[in-house]
């Protein structure tokens, strides 16, 4: 197997390289290959290049000071001390061998140098490198928007909109914008990631096109993809004479990707997903005579499928219709409960199960707390991103039963939004006592679902 | 440039007669002294208990590596002490250490005598060099058996 290591120690003098050699030593004896970048006090030596990080099994890192992960996003790393690493090389490297995620399959062992299955791991973490890349720039603006919204309401009332200027509306326009640029920010960050720098504009430019044109976060993803790629394309396949060539960097790239990137928003998916938008729509309105129950299920798992795309956009603007006219509505309640439980469901289960999150998961995770409470969904839109075949089911499942449960004990809700917060107000919501119950309920079997099914994160 | 370098005759010591970890690096560090590779001897030995408790020196398999960059320091030196018997140096694996090798470090200058101390302290990782140092019966024979597995 392969690995790559980084040692250091605080003085730079022994430790760093008895650690190295350590490594080395075991690799060579256990018929690893491994490559040790020092960084000790003559500055970083045998320095891990790129290449050296393809096909790598793990990451192994024994140092005692702050080392700079970023290089190895979306890889398993095993962190541990100088000393453990001179202690029990073998040790470390078994367990190394060991560490799920990311991973050559043991069966692999004996195929690797057969170039097929090699090659398609490494794309395969590839793409989940960039997905960890584009997620870790949104999660800020996910955090700070979705605060400061939730302060704008607190401040100044669930309409607070309507009172421009004032300081709740002041907080909730500022975070407004935090979420109008989270989206075009994932697409952004997962193109850069792809194509470095060329790749911000398209995959931003995109990433935009797809919050505006309803596809949301995962019109956004795929934005960033496809920005990403077509910049690697531009830059493999458009041949310019030499003199010319200056003009790749600031003209042709931008230029013509962008193009590129805004026919593909519109013709490709812009068009399709305002028809799928108007189709949905259309057969909820079909489906409002039906038992209230299955209504409520079908839109509890609609408002956890895309979180701002277009299948939760259908459900909550027929819920928000059925309230515009003042009546109390049992969709709008189920709508908004189901919309809670996501962000709930997932800080709930960061404190399950902690090793399956990232330190920067967990702490996003306590921010969902107030998210989820303040019917903000978008705050689990991070770990969707990072995990959506796992992350997405699960949270669909427990927002169905949320919102099941709330259809059938026919609790309703004035208001098309507001969270927890208005359930402390008299007369807003009828039959509160089930309404809470389908919350914890809801919330609660997502959590479970999700901390099962998520794999441990490796460190 | 080689560790031999940094290590000359006067600073091996092989059979001294130590109680306490803090014996040995005094005994060693007056030889930095008398060869004129440290010019404060206190502030040295306060260096390197300053490092010494950040963490264990003693790397295990009988060896310890007391070091610091220390402002004491006129210009980078290697001493070397093999006990008669082995002392307590609270090492990583628990084992008593027999093996001291002491580092001087200037807090300023060049650094290629740390590329030196860097060779040192990988050949530490491997068996048959401590065993070498263990057998060896003169300064001369230690001197030769670093160069031996330098190259």
């Amino acid at each position: 197997m392969k690995f790559v290591a980084i040692t250091s120690c605080p003085t730079g003098i022994a430790h760093t390289y008895m650690a190295a050699e350590a490594l080395q030593v075991a690799a060579k004896e256990m018929g690893h290959e491994i490559k040790v970048e020092t960084q000790g006090s003559v500055g970083a030596e045998n320095v891990l290049t790129h290449e050296d990080l393809a096909h790598v099994k793990a990451v192994i890192i024994a140092a005692d000071t702050s080392i700079d992960k970023s290089r190895f996003a979306g890889m398993t790393i095993i962190e541990v001390s100088t000393k453990e690493a001179i202690k029990d090389a073998k040790g470390l490297l078994t367990t190394a061998a060991n560490a799920k995620g990311g991973a050559i399959n043991p069966v692999d062992q004996t195929t690797q140098n057969g170039l097929s299955r090699p090659e398609r791991k490494e794309s395969k973490t590839g793409v989940y490198k960039h997905l960890m890349t584009g997620v870790s720039f949104m999660i800020p603006f996910v955090v700070a928007g979705g605060l400061l919204i939730a302060l704008g309401f607190a401040v100044g009332g669930i309409y607070v909109y309507n009172v421009p200027g004032s300081f709740g509306e002041t907080l909730f326009s500022a975070g407004k914008a935090a979420f109008t640029l989270m989206v075009p920010v994932l697409g952004a960050y997962i193109a850069f990631s792809i194509a470095d720098r060329p790749g911000i504009v398209p995959g931003m430019i995109g990433g935009l096109m797809a919050a505006n044109n309803g596809s949301g976060f995962l019109g956004a993803m795929v934005a960033g993809f496809a920005a990403g790629y077509i910049v690697l394309a531009i830059k493999k396949y458009v041949k310019l004479p030499k003199s010319l060539q200056g003009l790749m960097p600031i003209l042709i790239i931008p230029v013509l990707s962008t193009a590129i990137m805004g026919l593909l928003m519109v013709y490709v998916i812009g068009k399709p997903m305002t028809s799928f938008n108007t189709t949905l729509a259309a057969w909820l309105t079909s489906l409002s005579g039906t038992n209230a129950a299955l209504l409520g299920i079908i839109l509890g798992a609609m408002m956890a499928f895309d979180m701002g795309g277009p299948v939760n956009k259908a459900a909550y603007t027929f819920g928000a219709a059925t309230v515009a006219t003042g009546n109390p509505s049992a969709i709008m309640a189920a709508v908004m409960i189901a919309g809670m439980v996501p962000p709930l469901a997932i800080a709930l289960s960061t404190v399950l199960t902690k090793n399956k999150y990232t330190l920067e998961e967990r702490e996003a995770g306590k921010a969902n707390w107030a998210l989820g409470l303040s019917f903000i969904t978008e705050g689990a839109i991070p770990f969707a991103a990072a995990d959506p075949l796992r992350v997405l089911p699960s949270i669909m499942v427990g927002s169905a039963v949320a919102g099941g449960i709330s259809m059938a004990f026919g609790s309703t809700i004035i208001v098309p939004h507001g969270g927890i917060w208005v359930l402390a107000i008299p007369h807003v919501v009828a039959n509160l006592v089930p309404y809470i119950l389908a919350l914890l309920v809801g919330t609660f079997v997502s959590a479970f679902i999700l901390s099962a099914v998520k794999r441990p994160v490796t460190k | 440039m080689k560790i031999t370098e940094l290590l000359v005759d006067d600073s091996i010591l092989l059979g001294l007669k130590a109680e306490t970890k803090e014996d040995v690096w005094k005994t060693l560090a007056h030889s930095f002294q008398e060869i004129g590779a440290v010019h404060n001897v206190e502030q040295y030995l306060a260096d390197v208990a300053v490092r010494e408790a950040k963490g264990t020196t003693g790397v295990g398999f009988g060896v310890a590596i007391p070091h610091a960059k220390s402002e004491g320091v006129t210009r980078p030196a290697l001493a070397m002490a093999r006990l008669e018997k082995k002392i307590d140096v609270q090492s990583m694996d628990g084992s008593p250490a027999d093996l001291f090798f002491l580092i001087a470090a200037p807090t300023q200058g060049e650094d290629i005598h740390l590329r030196a101390l860097s060779k040192l302290a990988r050949l530490l990782m491997h068996g048959s060099f401590l065993e070498s140092l263990r057998t060896a019966k003169t300064q001369a024979e230690v001197k030769a058996a670093i160069e031996a597995h330098e190259s």
